[in-house]
């Protein structure tokens, strides 16, 4: 199901912290939003999920506004995972999984529920830990189970639904960040349209069909991974050198962040097969 | 990566045999990867972990109804005047219309419809409607040590109360007991209320409740009750002064029956709220905002949350004073045993706090007999170091 976002503006303490951004997440397209920090990519995520209310502007999901659509139906229409998950009352990762059925059910879960369950637990290999309370598990596998509590929601959302990701690899290694990105992705090819906000811009070149670059609130660049990904783009952006080399397997962006201390100047373009390099 | 890993594992130990060493490779991935004590579920377990999660929670309330069920037969026999069981059985069966009343003791009856009765009654209710908002209360603001106390609902009734008997005393000296036993109840269910919706409007700015800012206010509020509370006793005359104290240390002394209608009501209707918005608690407990994510109304439950739960409270309070750390304890207590599930620890928690209430006033009017201990001290000095072993354990 289609996003749109219309000129959002947010502004706190007279401070813009998003800025006039306009974007469209098209049904099976997997974007990655990337951006320095306080860029303002977390607050653009709370105005897409309707947490915060745009000072102007309208996000609407499927041709209806967000403030039109009443907490359930929204809830049956995106999913989200946000930045910082905190459970109270050692919950296990089966209880906190099964609330993200909560949307679709009245108070008992029923046998497609189950299934969603057990495929997203099953998904990002977290059966194991069906009956183990949430803060018996490490960083990394509480964020997966939360990642399996997202993903469950989104199974059966109408029109594929809107998966907004907020940092999802934060504490995850490469594995099996690698795994939540393919989830992702295969949400995308239900018709979901997903946003993952991504530090790891190789990543993001890897993992994303569309790039999003947010600075000071405004976005600055869209477009495919390697018309984004340019040394000069990243370099004004980041304030931080960087050179773009092509990514042995799918030729894509490939970038490598530069000493900026360092005098020596910056290697030449490097050929395509450039293993020499590490 | 694993290459290293392994070889230098290999190189630290004996020569093996191949298959010593293919174990031993495994092993080093598998201890890697933190997949030897792990194994996969498959749906149908799945399946069956959720679907036994019902037959669990039928367990759990049909073994609390049954612990409700003793402890009021108990508490019903015991008392000033016993009443053995056959007696009882014998009573009831007269009830029914069935048998004689010859060979009974005298004023039996009397003793177990009006008076026994009545105030196991009335220990029930109030046990039950304790617990059950601690419960709630504890579940959406996701702090296990948020009781009713912390939204004012219980300064704002003591200080209804304490006016009733200081101020309105001047006013009525033959006291307010005698003109109408309705009125003390009736003023600290006001103030109950009325605290506790200046708490909510102070921590709430454009149709928002801030968690922080609502805490913060009760104590506030608490702090000025407390004060104000404090110019009534110091204007209070000794007789007064007594009453005063006495309100405040709780008490379930027989209420006159037709006043459990008024406890009974209010609870009733907030219990039956609390359950309905049991499964939204269970998103609060991810916290508000993935509650928020996940379609629950947020502003609206935790509305409900809190008048449902000071209704309870307030008319708990208003009829019995303060009976301390019901509220706290008992959620606490499950939800160690069964998990925080709301739809199981909000009926467990009203038959555990009906129970362990009841038991506590069966033990108030028995150990001093024939005087009455205050029922609040009870509960706070059983439930204290109750509390406090909790919390070292939790700490181990």
């Amino acid at each position: 199901m289609d996003l749109q976002a219309e000129d959002l503006v947010l502004r706190r303490g007279g401070r813009a912290l998003v800025d006039g951004v306009s974007f469209e997440l098209a049904s099976g397209v997997v974007s990655a939003l990337v951006g320095p920090n306080g860029a303002g990519k977390s607050t653009l995520i709370a105005l897409l999920a309707g947490d915060e209310r745009p000072c102007r502007g309208v996000v609407s999901i499927g041709g209806a506004t967000l403030a039109s659509m009443r907490p359930r139906a929204l809830a049956r229409r995106r999913a989200l995972l946000p930045q910082q998950n905190a459970v109270s009352f050692s919950m296990t990762a089966l209880e906190v999984v099964l609330l993200g059925r909560y949307p679709y059910h009245e108070g008992i879960a029923g046998p497609a529920d189950r299934a969603a369950v057990w495929e997203a637990l099953d998904a990002v290999g977290m059966t194991w830990a069906a009956e183990v309370p949430l803060e018996r598990l490490s960083g990394g596998e509480q964020l997966r189970v939360q990642a399996a509590r997202v993903f469950a929601q989104s199974v059966g959302a109408e029109g594929g639904g809107v998966l907004l990701l907020d940092e999802p690899t934060a504490s995850l290694d490469v594995a099996h960040a690698a795994l939540v990105l393919r989830l992702a992705r295969s949400a995308a090819a239900r018709g979901a349209a997903v946003l993952v906000v991504l530090h790891d811009l190789n990543l993001a070149a890897r993992s994303a069909d569309n790039i999003l670059l947010l600075a000071q609130g405004r976005l600055i660049a869209t477009g495919s991974p390697a018309a984004v990904f340019t040394e000069r783009l990243i370099a004004t952006t980041w304030g931080h050198p960087v050179a773009i080399l092509v990514h042995p397997q799918d030729q894509g962006p490939l970038v490598v962040p530069l000493d900026p201390l360092a005098s020596h100047p910056i290697a030449p373009p490097t050929p395509p097969n450039a293993q020499v390099m590490s | 990566m694993s290459r290293p890993l392994a070889a230098s594992s290999l190189s630290s130990s004996q020569p093996k045999s191949g298959w010593a060493r293919s174990m031993q490779l495994w092993r080093a991935f598998a201890s890697r990867h933190g997949e030897s004590d792990r194994y996969q579920r498959s749906r149908a377990d799945i399946d069956h972990l959720v679907e036994g999660r019902r037959g669990w929670h039928l367990l759990v309330l049909a073994l609390l109804t049954m612990l409700c069920a003793v402890v009021c037969v108990v508490a019903t026999s015991h008392g000033a005047v016993s009443l053995p069981y056959d007696t009882l059985l014998r009573l009831l069966a007269l009830k029914l219309g069935v048998g004689s009343p010859d060979a009974l003791p005298a004023a039996a009856e009397a003793i177990l419809w009006s008076i026994r009765i009545p105030r196991v009654v009335m220990a029930l209710l109030v046990g039950a409607g304790l617990a059950m908002a601690g419960a709630a209360l504890q579940g959406i603001f996701r702090n296990p040590l948020a009781d009713p106390g912390l939204i004012g609902v219980s300064s704002g009734a003591a200080l209804g109360a304490v006016f009733t008997i200081v101020g309105l005393g001047w006013l009525l000296p033959q006291g307010t007991t005698a003109v109408a036993p309705w009125l003390l109840p009736a003023v600290a269910f006001c103030g109950g209320g009325a605290t506790t919706w200046v708490v909510y409007r102070l921590a709430t700015r454009d149709g928002r409740t801030d968690v922080a800012t609502l805490l913060l206010a009760g104590i506030a509020i608490n702090a000025i009750s407390g004060a104000l509370l404090g110019v009534l006793i110091f204007l209070a005359d000794d007789a007064q002064l007594r009453s005063v104290t006495l309100w405040m240390l709780g008490s379930l002394a027989s209420p006159p029956s037709q006043l459990l209608l008024w406890v009974g009501v209010p609870i009733a209707v907030g219990a039956t709220l609390l359950v309905r918005h049991a499964e939204a608690l269970n998103a609060f407990l991810l916290g508000e905002r993935q509650a928020g994510h996940l379609g629950v109304d947020v502003g609206a439950t935790r509305r409900t949350v809190v008048v449902a739960s000071s209704l309870m409270v307030g008319a708990a309070v208003a009829f019995t004073g303060i009976i301390g750390f019901v509220g706290l304890v008992v959620p606490h207590l499950l939800r160690l045993i069964v998990g925080p599930d709301h739809r199981l620890l909000l009926p467990a928690s009203a038959l555990l706090g009906a129970a362990l209430l009841t038991f506590a006033d069966l033990l108030a009017r028995t150990i001093a007999a024939p005087m009455e201990v205050p029922i609040g001290i009870l509960t706070s000095l059983v439930g204290g170091p109750f509390f406090l072993a909790l919390l070292l354990r939790a700490r181990r």
